[in-house]
């Protein structure tokens, strides 16, 4: 078992509010998620591209666990490191600190998922970082974009606040105000 | 042929059919012998894949796992998705209940639990979701008024139990 992560992401209020606007997940469970996606990709891909070479090279057979497949295929001299990056890479705005560790702990992934993600990713925590972040500047824009419509029709409402955390506090701040799980919780 | 530094991801052919087998595409079913047993009836959520392993058809970019039932979208998209989950063993189902699992929302439909004269019924659905990159998306089956969870979900040649999607655009 090894550790990915460790070191944490910092978000801002701002941010997990707007997260949990849409998310039941908390961001921790959310990236645990996301990384296993990150792990299978790997793997699959792996497999798929190496395992035919692998039986060619050992005509007598082959192991029947991923646990041992995936280091013989990388030990072999003809694998190349995929390099990959995370597809998307947008930046949240944001005006509050980013001051709460979101991913407290880190991610324990067994030793054959750790050796498939960074045989696959140029830097399998750097990916999982750039996927938080993409993940909290969608949502935020989302709810922005959701609360200003109803902003705009609503007629006690004077000025709409510019920055995306002012707008996002002003809408999370109000007393009937309720985020996904919230609303679920009293929808059951 | 259309590449970029990874993969050729628009391939005509002569006479000018195109495929793109990079594309986020999947089917996975629950094959013959493999059914799931015991798994909802009284209120139990069962996720399809969550037991036996799914046999997959196709999986085009590596982003369905067939051993949990979970797609995890590569990029931020709009994508399809269909599915259908066979049940046995019904009598006494008054709502039955499948839905769409995402990151973001659950797409839920719902009926009165109607089964045939052997207990049977199936459920399903098909729409197109948001997801943003790295969400993930499963589909549940959640029968009640057995008393028990006692229910199974069928596996089949036939797929009478499976979850396919793809990228829309």
């Amino acid at each position: 078992m090894k550790k990915l992560c460790s070191t944490g992401f910092k978000a801002s209020s701002a941010d997990q509010k707007a997260l949990s606007h849409y998310l039941l997940d908390t961001p921790k469970e959310w990236a645990n998620k996301a990384l296993k996606g990150l792990i299978n990709k790997a793997v699959k891909t792996i497999l798929r591209d190496y395992l035919e070479e692998l039986k060619e090279k050992n005509p007598n057979g082959i192991p029947a666990t991923l646990e041992k497949l995936i280091p013989l295929i990388i030990a072999m001299p003809t694998f190349e490191k995929y390099n990959r990056e995370a597809t998307e890479k947008r930046k949240a705005q944001r005006d509050e600190l980013a001051d709460n560790e979101i991913w407290s702990g880190g991610f324990d992934v067994e030793d054959y998922e750790f050796d498939a993600l960074y045989a696959f990713y140029e830097d399998p925590e750097q990916t999982l970082i750039d996927y938080m972040e993409n993940k909290i500047a969608i949502r935020k824009e989302k709810f922005v974009k959701e609360n200003e419509e109803k902003l705009m029709k609503d007629p006690e409402t004077l000025t709409i606040p510019s920055r995306y955390d002012s707008l996002i506090n002003l809408v999370t701040g109000k007393q009937e105000y309720k985020n996904r799980a919230q609303q679920e919780a009293e929808s059951i | 042929m259309t590449v970029n530094s990874i993969n050729t991801y628009i391939v005509p052919t002569a006479p000018n059919e195109v495929t793109m087998p990079s594309q986020p595409a999947f089917l996975a079913f629950l094959g013959a012998g493999d059914t799931d047993l015991n798994v909802t009836g009284n209120a139990a959520q069962y996720v399809l894949g969550s037991g036996n392993n799914l046999t997959e058809v196709f999986d085009q970019n590596a982003d369905f796992d067939n051993t949990t039932g979970i797609f995890t979208a590569p990029v931020t998209a709009r994508y399809f998705f269909a599915h259908s989950i066979f049940y046995l063993q019904a009598a006494g189902t008054n709502i039955a209940l499948t839905a769409v699992v995402t990151s973001n929302r659950d797409y839920a439909w719902e009926s009165g639990g109607d089964i045939n004269a052997a207990n049977n019924g199936s459920a399903k659905m098909q729409l197109i979701v948001d997801m943003d990159a790295t969400d993930t998306a499963f589909v549940i089956l959640n029968l009640t008024g057995i008393g028990a969870n006692t229910a199974d979900a069928q596996g089949s040649a036939t797929l009478g139990s499976y979850i396919s999607g793809n990228l829309q655009f």
